[in-house]
């Protein structure tokens, strides 16, 4: 019997924002693993020349390519800025080191305790239900993205799991998906229901907090939440598509005279 | 009389999480087997509780089970207050510590 293939055609593309090319890195690479088949998608590459140039550039492609669980742990060793990992103990020191060699300046506390918290919740809370029909190599893993536009001192941090989103963790069926990210994202909320937990979200929330171009975007299920600071309202809005699992991506602006006192 | 731990030396440079699904260095095996038997060993000894020497720095979520987490196993509100020192260059942990403490004390209370 033949196999099926998926031919993902991006000739016609122009541009792709972080966000988008993680969730497709996940959603590509969970899909290699799970059909078993490393050779399920077969890529067109951008005609365009600049556009293909950072679309290897990037490591989007090396990261898209005929592959398994194999292709991933190699990416570790090439260390691509798209990589997936499973382990914090194998998987989150790489991960701040890289960030640190691309930041020169080396990785700001905040965020070593946003991604370590962010980490934290999806080994915890994303891949809790075990009946969510996902192979064996998927459980636990997540999909990650750093990239520095030294044109625009802009960068951005994108880390995704493909688990129970945080709106389906939640029994509030009355309220928007955006309204439960937002429930969520408050100090002492957990869907554990223990009074003591639920601290995590402050950590992920604080490196974004002290200057006015840096952002949080979650999104998770049919929610999208945008976080400034405490200052500033929250945007919520609803998808028309749902991204089945949670997306948590920090925007900085390099150049935003931001001292982070916690160095 | 003093009571010295140093998380760095004497547990690990990289503590991470609440339990220990999350990894072998967690809040609630520093409590265990660190702050517990510090803190019963005697009736008034300082406990000083340096946390300065790790890499990734703290998670809330380690933070809150190892040092809040004492109240949860019958330490007193009082004997924290009169007995453990945070000792740290990032005074943002100790703040972040005491709060934890004082939230769970007032959830005892309530």
């Amino acid at each position: 019997m033949s196999q099926e293939i998926i031919i993902l055609d991006f000739s016609s593309l122009e541009e792709i924002s972080a966000a988008g090319a993680v969730a497709l890195f996940a959603r590509v690479t969970s899909a290699q693993i799970s059909s078993g088949n490393d050779q399920l998608f077969q890529i067109i590459q951008p005609k365009k020349h600049n556009v293909r140039k950072q679309f290897r550039g990037s490591g989007l492609f090396n990261a898209l390519r005929p592959g398994g669980r194999r292709k991933l742990d190699k990416l570790w060793d090439e260390k691509s800025k798209f990589l997936s990992g499973y382990d914090q103990e194998k998987h989150l020191d790489p991960t701040l080191d890289l960030i640190g060699d691309t930041l020169d300046d080396g990785t700001p506390n905040h965020l070593k305790e946003a991604i370590n918290e962010a980490i934290l919740n999806i080994q915890q809370h994303a891949y809790r239900d075990p009946a969510n029909g996902l192979s064996s190599g998927l459980r636990r893993r997540w999909w990650q993205y750093c990239y520095l536009d030294r044109d625009s001192n802009r960068f951005i941090f994108v880390i995704s799991d493909l688990g129970q989103s945080i709106p389906s963790s939640f029994s509030q069926s009355h309220r928007s998906h955006e309204e439960l990210i937002a429930h969520a994202m408050k100090k002492g909320v957990s869907s554990t229901g223990d009074p003591w937990r639920g601290k995590g979200s402050q950590n992920i929330k604080d490196p974004v907090e002290l200057e006015v171009s840096d952002k949080l975007i979650v999104i998770s299920g049919n929610g999208l939440y945008v976080y400034n600071s405490s200052n500033i309202k929250e945007e919520l809005a609803g998808l028309s598509y749902p991204y089945y699992g949670t997306l948590i991506a920090w925007s900085f602006d390099l150049l935003g005279g931001k001292n982070d006192n916690r160095n | 009389m003093t009571i010295e731990i140093d998380i760095a030396r004497d547990f690990s440079k990289k503590p991470f999480g609440r339990n220990e699904l999350d990894g072998k260095y967690s809040g609630k095996r520093f409590r265990d087997e660190h702050l517990l038997p510090a803190l019963t060993a005697s009736d008034d000894e300082i406990l000083t509780v340096n946390l300065d020497g790790v890499e990734r720095g703290f998670g809330s979520s380690f933070l809150e089970e190892a040092f809040a987490g004492l109240l949860r196993q019958n330490i007193g509100y009082d004997t924290l207050k009169n007995r453990l020192r945070i000792m740290t260059s990032n005074r943002d942990y100790e703040s972040e510590i005491w709060e934890y403490i004082d939230e769970q004390n007032e959830r005892d209370s309530a």
